[in-house]
């Protein structure tokens, strides 16, 4: 059956960070249901709306740049579904923009974040004497249950420690494709055991995706 | 509310997002246009209070009126609570985050015994008085509903307000009363006093109970001039009730994730066991159009992939055809499935049965109930073996290998044998399988006979009923074990020490309070989580409280017994209950109301009778 891809970008963000992947698989299906499109199903026994996420975003955090690909049985105009999408799209997931996909999923290759400690500007520069170091080795949980040493100074990318206020904020670029990825979470874990505990954790945010030429995801 | 803290904490606790809000279709009101606040409490866990269709109702119900603003709260996990304890967060509802101290009204929704602890504990943790005696004037009010507020005794320390029946147009009564009575300014006494007049509500400080030197009841005295009985309230007319147009959504998975759309309420069917089957009488029927339409709305709005039609008994909706045809004219083609839950399949039209999906699947469960015809007939389960046999082959000659059985344990006049009618019907259930020539090929069955423990309930024909001890439950379960000797038959229990805590809370009275008390400062919480349940410790505070548990639930009670909820009125008489009881120890059985009255008494509530 001919069907036509789209692909939609929203922001994760507020309370809405606590919803996991999972969730907001079948939260995504339900809008995109109530949204009244002409979605293409799945085909079997149990037929619902085909949708995909380029890149699952770890529970509590944010995203500026999420994405998910569904599919339509009729052409329609990307302004036209943008504006079906936004009546039942949440204030804190709301539409950033509809358009054809560009690259494929599996040429992601690389994510931003920005990483912000509240009232922690006054480590700044304990953190970035911290990643400044020429190697850093963490132990990684790996996929099968066994561990792995991975040295963070070697994937960090574009780095900047800077203070916005009271807080604290980093922002870098780390792996993210299908071989090497790597959670932000590691790097804040570290940072906290290292350096020291933060008095409210971090706030991490997801703020672009890159394919593996360097070109934003799209 | 420090929103950095907050969040701090949700990072460390399982499952935040039950903690969140901001759910699709949650209600946000503006504080400024709001004068009565009403934080509804489900005293369990986010994923089963999110399931059950009463809180959706009186939720939407109450917010569809100006000025008034209810609002969800569920129990945290102890992870949670844990946290909240440290940082000194006091447990908030999930649409303002304002602490349960703030609000003019504290509902809980009362489904199961097991939960009463959960409501202290919600209740401490959200900085609210305790005992209902100590709450000033500027306390909230604390009020119940659900089944287990037809007999609220043992929380009638407290709580201020008890609604009997249903609650849609109650509750809204209330809103109105408490408005006034503001405006008025009348003390808190004085506006109880009020609400004791009002239909459907019990205030338990104007009822003072008094014992006999046996510990049994010596009366219960209205005190200042309040109604000698409390008559439940009933909806009239259900098609012109407030139903949902929308379910609050939610975000994280929950027990049933799906449109629920209610037919009718009560039951004709009488059995005299069942609690629902009495206290939800008269029976009264939604027509198919106002049905349709509104699970129509409920999927639009939700999104929904399977709307289930919710009732006690799906098959005694008497156009049931009806409406399936006009409910399938639109969820097919949007690819919605239809659930019926606890359909007799035997006499469902065929054609029906292809174009639901669930239906072919629901064969699958059966509730006999008890293994005999000579129990069954004392609990008036109106079902043969013959019929059981035949739905297995339904379900067997549609592909399905394996088959769910229900059934008791511990019914009145139960015998040895009848414990081993259980094994033996699993068993004709297997033989059936394998002696039809069509069978799916390959493949061996499985029957799982799932044995519960009966628990004696008010408001039944067996209200008076010794409950089996936990070890007269065991001797059972261990003869049972030996009666079964096919692999093809598996065996699963309810734990006897559960259904007996829960006995003794069901049929008690107000002296249970004080071992709520003592249960929720020793800890005591989530009692129907096998994680948190601790028998010795709730056996250790009756024996330290020096109360017997035996009283309240292995005792026979006498006819003239004054019971701890005389003086509520469900519409179904205590005659007719002492009729029905006569009967089922003369093995006698009761035709369901449509086949003829029974004279239950329900009929007076409703003003066109019984459907
Ligand atoms: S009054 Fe008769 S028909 Fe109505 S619920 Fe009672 S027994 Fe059934």
């Amino acid at each position: 059956m001919d069907f036509i891809d789209v692909r939609m970008w929203f922001v994760k963000q507020g309370d809405l960070k606590y919803i996991s992947h999972l969730d907001l698989q079948r939260f995504m299906q339900r809008a995109l249901k109530r949204s009244g499109l002409p979605l293409w199903h799945t085909e079997g026994f149990n037929p619902h709306p085909y949708v995909t996420f380029a890149l699952p975003l770890s529970l509590g955090q944010e995203s500026r740049c999420e994405s998910v690909d569904f599919r339509l049985t009729k052409p329609m105009s990307m302004h036209a579904i943008k504006s079906a999408m936004d009546k039942v799209m949440p204030q804190d997931m709301r539409v950033l923009s509809v358009a054809p996909p560009v690259q494929k999923a599996k040429m992601i290759a690389f994510a931003e974040y920005s990483i912000c400690f509240p009232k922690w500007a006054w480590q700044q520069n304990a953190v970035a004497d911290f990643l400044g170091q020429s190697e850093i080795l963490v132990t990684k949980r790996t996929k099968k249950g066994g561990e792995s040493t991975v040295d963070l100074a070697a994937a960090l990318q574009e780095v900047s420690v800077a203070v916005r206020e009271e807080d604290l904020v980093l922002s870098l670029r780390l792996p993210a494709g299908s071989s090497v990825n790597l959670n932000p979470s590691l790097l804040v874990g570290t940072i906290h055991e290292k350096v020291g505990q933060s008095p409210y954790g971090a706030q991490i945010t997801r703020m672009a995706v890159f394919d593996i030429n360097g070109e934003l995801f799209s | 509310m420090d929103k950095l803290q907050w969040e701090a904490i949700l990072n460390q606790v399982q499952k935040p997002g039950r903690y969140t809000g901001g759910e699709m279709n949650s209600i946000i009101k503006d504080k400024r246009d709001v004068d009565i606040r009403f934080a509804f409490c489900f005293p369990d866990v986010y994923e089963i209070g999110m399931s059950h269709l009463g809180m959706k109702i009186l939720y939407s119900a109450l917010n569809a009126m100006d000025g008034v603003w209810c609002e969800r709260v569920f129990a945290p996990w102890d992870d949670m609570e844990a946290k909240m304890r440290e940082h000194h967060l006091p447990l908030y509802a999930l649409e303002s985050k304002d602490a349960l101290h703030h609000f003019d009204f504290i509902g809980f929704t009362m489904q199961y015994e097991l939960s009463y602890t959960n409501v202290l504990n919600m209740l401490d943790l959200g900085g609210v008085e305790l005992l209902a005696q100590n709450r000033g004037e500027d306390d909230p009010f604390v009020i119940i509903g659900g089944p287990c507020a037809y007999n609220s005794e043992p929380l009638a320390d407290f709580v201020d307000i008890v609604s009997l029946g249903e609650g849609e147009e109650a509750l809204c009564e209330l809103m109105v009363l408490y408005r006034e009575s503001k405006q008025q300014g009348l003390t808190r006494k004085q506006f109880l006093r009020r609400v004791a007049d009002l239909d459907g509500f019990y205030v338990p400080c104007f009822y003072e109970v008094t014992y006999k030197a046996d510990n049994t009841i010596q009366a219960v005295t209205p005190l200042d001039g309040v109604p000698a009985t409390i008559r439940k309230r009933i909806i009239d007319d259900l098609d012109t009730a407030h139903y949902p147009e929308a379910f609050v959504t939610p975000y994280i998975e929950v027990v049933h994730d799906r449109a629920v759309q209610e037919i009718f309420r009560g039951c004709i069917r009488g059995c005299r066991f069942c609690q629902a089957g009495y206290v939800y009488r008269p029976v009264r029927e939604k027509s198919p159009e106002v049905i349709n339409k509104q699970a129509r709305s409920l999927c639009d709005m939700g999104g929904y992939e399977e709307v289930s039609l919710s009732s006690l008994s799906t098959s005694d909706y008497r156009q049931l055809p009806q409406l399936l045809e006009q409910m399938l004219s639109w969820t097919e083609p949007e690819k919605i499935n239809i659930s019926l839950p606890s359909l007799r399949v035997d006499n469902f039209p065929r054609e029906l049965m292809e174009r639901i999906q669930s239906v072919r699947k629901s064969g699958l469960t059966f509730a006999p109930e008890a293994g005999t015809q000579r129990l069954r007939d004392v609990i008036n389960k109106n079902i043969t073996e013959e019929e059981v046999l035949r739905t297995a082959e339904t379900a067997f000659s549609g592909g399905n290998t394996g088959v769910k059985l229900y059934f008791m344990m511990g019914l009145p006049t139960e015998t040895m044998e009848d414990v081993e009618g259980i094994a033996h019907l699993s068993q004709k259930v297997v033989d059936t399988f394998y002696h039809m020539p069509n069978r799916p090929k390959g493949k061996g069955v499985t029957v799982s006979s799932s044995v519960s423990g009966f628990v004696p309930k008010p408001f039944t024909p067996f209200q008076w009923e010794p409950q089996d001890t936990v070890e007269q439950l065991k001797e059972k379960q261990k003869h049972l074990v030996q009666t079964v000797t096919s692999r093809k038959i598996s065996l699963s229990w309810h734990d006897a020490q559960v259904s007996n805590l829960e006995g003794i809370f069901a049929r008690g009275d107000r002296r249970l309070g004080k071992v709520l008390l003592e249960a929720q400062k020793r800890g005591c919480k989530f009692d129907s989580w096998g994680e948190f349940f601790n028998y010795e410790k709730w056996m250790a505070i009756f024996s330290d409280l020096e109360i017997d548990p035996a009283f309240y639930n292995a005792r026979k009670r006498e006819f003239d017994e004054v019971l701890p909820w005389s003086h509520i009125d469900i519409g179904v008489t205590a005659e007719f209950l002492k009729r029905e009881n006569v009967k089922a120890h003369e093995g006698k059985t009761t035709p369901h109301c449509r086949e003829q009255c029974a004279g239950c008494g329900a009929n007076r509530l409703c003003e066109k009778g019984c459907e």
